[in-house]
């Protein structure tokens, strides 16, 4: 009984620091009392990946990563810890997943065969490094960009010569007339499918906005140029789409000519089909416009609730 | 031995002592009185560097003890027991442990011998059987007087007494004042008592200093005290005997300005 | 003139008060017996009795956060899960530690002014000096050991108990269910967080304990001192406590 103050304290000290080490590990994912199957691999970039980021196979949660550090040779060691009773055969390889601009990031292991003998506690399993999801998404947006712009210069080009042919006199009209309405085809083909696209490319932002939600303060940083980057893109196509407006109106302009034109070319007023078409390409162009307008604004308020973290 | 030497302190731009030297020699007892507020408690304060003068030293067995390191000085306050004018027990703890204290800290005797030592200082001062009780559980008197006990457990060199018998009843404080004499005596003790009561003075002191306005407007022996023609003093040391010596003028004295 | 600039210098005579007070503490002690014994006394007072009280703010706390945290991140975007990965993190690096500052400020530090304070105007300071003893380092060093060590201890009781109490909250009220707090508190969970959290507690522990003997050690005036002393105290303390934890937050994340 003379000992009991000390007794208490140093219980509740004793008891603090169990609760302290075992809330550390529940909170990184590691199971609590049993030891865990320890696998070491080596990425070319960790790609944001950090001490406690989820391991996965098949989307199954099966351990966490323990540590990241940088080799000397500037190879990226990573750590992990599995489920104890897992048994991940020779020949399987470890990948990095997720969106490292948003820092949700985790291992994906894919297995051998489940022939192939389990490689040993603290044993080596292969890592390869994949694009990163979201830096492929952004790829892809800028490619789609460029292929907006060849279409549209083309078209500028192909316009332009047009009105030269146009201006000619006694010059055939009629096959200038027919390179018209292919171009003008042509342009409306492209035209649907990139909306199609850059609604893509909106609608990956969106998920990517879903799982920016999910993210706490980590990756303030990259999320920023992130965004500075989708903003550029955002840029990038509205000047793309304000050349193609100057092309629509080289187009009007040309058709102002025909209008105030010769008897032959009066005919061209004849042909409604070109008449729709350009009312239509011109009602797309103002739509795609607006959307590209209005939805980047869109995405970006959403994206402002990650300012609570 | 303990010499305070031209002491002067002011607190707050009012000088408290001004000038002050006492002597203490070894084995002798030292009576300080003066009124209410004269500076008794600040000058024995000083003797233990609780109080650093603004002026003057003081020198305890050879050492200014305002010029020795703290390790040193607390060495040297070893040497002391004091009696605070207040008690000033520890109220965490119980009267067993008050007494207790500087025998646990200091000493390092085993529990058993620790026990009979402050059962015998709680017996000296006539509380045999408080121990288990807190401070805030004892009269005035009572803890003054534990507080005396818990003063001389370690039979210091030097004990310093701040009123010791004011608020007892006269027969505690005659019996507090036959202890005094007796560690006086028995022990060697040298001792500087406060008090106000004159009674006390002549049963213990071997000389008396008497402090008014800031200094010590006289000091000599106990015998010394009557042939004395110091106004002051002999106003003080009156107002006092007529108390001790007959009962009925106690309310006259208080009657006449 | 010279008003104004003893005024002036007045915090810097404080700051080398204070300092020189706990550098006493620690320097040239006596005997470490007695100070065993004292510092486990105050590890009782200071840490175990604070249990409760930490307990339950913290579950309080933990639980408010919760409701209010899914009241305001209410969203088609936002899985359920974000509401653990918002709690847990909050009780570990904030809520946690400066909570239990708080109401620790109130309680431990107003109890130690009051203590030291009163030990002063009724001379038991002076008492122990005059014995020998070296009263700052008697008095002084097991309050800060016992508010250092003991302060963590309740740093770790008050995130388990915040943590537990929001997950009871978010079953309780329909929120989100046990296993989606928990999985929303292990995504986002960076393992250098708790360390933060505990290093929070220590110096939070070290300042209310410190901020209080100072505050207690040299009270002057009394009754009415010792009042003074103990408001103080606790005032003081939570000021130092928001300010240290600006810095921590500034320096260490
Ligand atoms: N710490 C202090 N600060 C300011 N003034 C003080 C302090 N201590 C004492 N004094 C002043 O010094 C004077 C002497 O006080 P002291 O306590 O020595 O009186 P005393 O002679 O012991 O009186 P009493 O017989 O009533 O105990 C008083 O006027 C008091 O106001
Ligand atoms: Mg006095």
């Amino acid at each position: 009984m003379k000992h009991s103050k000390e007794l208490i304290v140093g219980l509740s000290l004793a008891a603090a620091m169990v609760v302290f080490v075992l809330g550390i590990r529940f909170l990184q994912d590691v199971p609590l009392f049993r030891s865990t199957y320890v696998l070491h691999t080596h990425f070319e970039s960790a790609g944001g990946l950090s001490g406690g980021s989820p391991i996965r196979i098949n989307g199954v949660d099966v351990g966490a990563v323990e540590h990241v550090r940088l080799d000397t040779d500037n190879r990226v060691s990573v750590r992990l810890h599995l489920d104890d009773n897992l048994h991940i055969p020779e020949g399987s390889h470890a990948e990095i997943g997720g969106i490292s601009a948003l820092g949700s990031n985790y291992v994906i292991i894919f297995p051998a065969p489940q022939g192939n003998p389990p490689i040993s506690d603290g044993g080596y399993i292969e890592g390869v490094s994949a694009p990163d999801a979201f830096e492929a998404v952004t790829e892809r947006s800028v490619r789609l960009t460029e292929n907006v712009e060849e279409a549209l210069a083309n078209a500028n080009l192909l316009l332009e010569d047009t009105g030269l042919l146009i201006g000619e006199t006694g010059a055939d009209i009629r096959p200038t007339l027919r390179a018209l309405r292919e171009v003008t085809d042509a342009l409306a083909q492209t035209l649907r499918e990139e909306q199609e696209s850059v609604r893509q490319i909106i609608g990956n932002v969106e998920t990517v906005s879903g799982d920016l939600a999910r993210l706490s303060g980590a990756g303030t940083d990259t999320l920023a140029q992130t965004l500075h980057r989708l903003d550029q893109i955002t840029v990038h196509l509205e000047s793309s789409l304000q050349m193609l407006e100057g092309a629509t109106h080289n187009l009007d302009e040309i058709l102002t000519k025909i209008n105030n034109g010769d008897g032959t070319l009066a005919r061209l007023l004849n042909d409604p089909t070109l008449y729709i078409r350009m009312g239509s390409t011109l009602g797309t162009l103002e739509s795609l416009l607006q959307d590209l307008q209005d939805n980047p604004r869109k995405y970006l308020r959403h994206m402002d609730i990650v300012d609570v973290f | 031995m303990i010499r305070l030497e031209h002491i002067t302190k002011q607190f707050n731009n009012t000088v408290v002592l001004r000038d002050v030297s006492l002597d203490i020699p070894e084995g002798e007892t030292l009576a300080v009185i003066g009124r209410s507020g004269s500076g008794k408690s600040v000058l024995i304060k000083h003797a233990v560097g609780l109080l650093t003068p603004d002026e003057g030293r003081v020198v305890v067995d050879g050492a200014n003890i305002h010029e020795v390191s703290y390790k040193e000085l607390r060495r040297i306050r070893r040497k002391f027991g004091v009696l605070f004018q207040g008690g000033a027990l520890f109220d965490s703890m119980s009267a067993f442990e008050n007494v207790a204290f500087p025998l646990r800290t200091f000493t390092g005797k085993p529990d058993g011998n620790i026990r009979s030592r402050v059962e015998a200082c709680l017996e000296m001062v006539q509380l045999p059987d408080i121990g288990k009780k807190m401070p805030s559980e004892l009269s005035g008197g009572m803890q003054k007087r534990v507080a005396l006990a818990r003063a001389i457990a370690l039979e210091p060199k030097y004990i310093i007494y701040d009123e010791p018998t004011s608020g007892l009843d006269p027969a505690t404080s005659n019996h507090i004042d036959e202890l005094i004499l007796s560690l006086n005596e028995r022990l060697r003790v040298t001792s500087i008592v406060i008090t106000h009561d004159m009674h006390s003075v002549l049963a213990i002191a071997d000389r008396v200093a008497f402090i008014h306005k800031a200094r010590i407007a006289w000091s000599g022996t106990v015998d010394d005290i009557h042939r004395s023609d110091h106004k002051s003093l002999l106003d003080f040391v009156r107002a006092n005997e007529y108390v001790i010596g007959e009962q009925t003028s106690a309310s006259e004295v208080s009657l006449h300005p | 003139m010279t008003y104004s600039l003893t005024w002036f210098l007045r915090p810097f005579t404080i700051l080398g008060k204070y300092s020189l007070l706990i550098f006493h503490a620690f320097v040239s002690p006596d005997d470490f017996r007695t100070y065993r014994k004292n510092t486990f006394n105050q590890m009782m007072r200071i840490g175990v009795e604070s249990i409760p009280i930490v307990a339950l703010a913290a579950a309080f706390s933990g639980a408010v956060t919760t409701v209010q945290v899914s009241y305001q991140l209410v969203s088609v975007f936002l899985p359920a899960t974000v509401i653990g990965s918002v709690v847990a993190p909050s009780m570990i690096l904030e809520l946690g530690p400066v909570v239990t500052g708080f109401i620790l400020a109130g309680r431990v530090g107003a109890r130690i002014a009051a203590e030291l304070g009163t030990m002063r105007v009724t001379e038991q300071i002076d008492a122990l000096e005059a014995m020998g003893l070296n009263s700052i380092s008697y008095l002084i060093a097991p309050r800060i050991l016992a508010g250092i060590i003991m302060f963590p201890m309740l740093y770790v009781a008050a995130c388990a108990i915040g943590i537990g109490g929001g997950i009871t909250v978010a079953n309780l009220g329909g929120y989100l269910t046990t296993q989606e707090f928990v999985q929303g508190a292990q995504d986002f969970f960076r393992p250098f967080d708790p360390y933060f959290g505990l290093s929070k507690a220590f110096v939070f522990g070290f300042i209310i304990t410190s901020v209080s003997c100072y505050m207690g050690y040299f009270t002057a005036g009394g009754a009415e001192g010792v009042g003074k002393s103990t408001t103080q105290a606790a005032v003081m303390s939570c000021v130092f406590i928001l300010i240290a934890d600006l810095v921590l937050a500034v320096t260490l994340l």
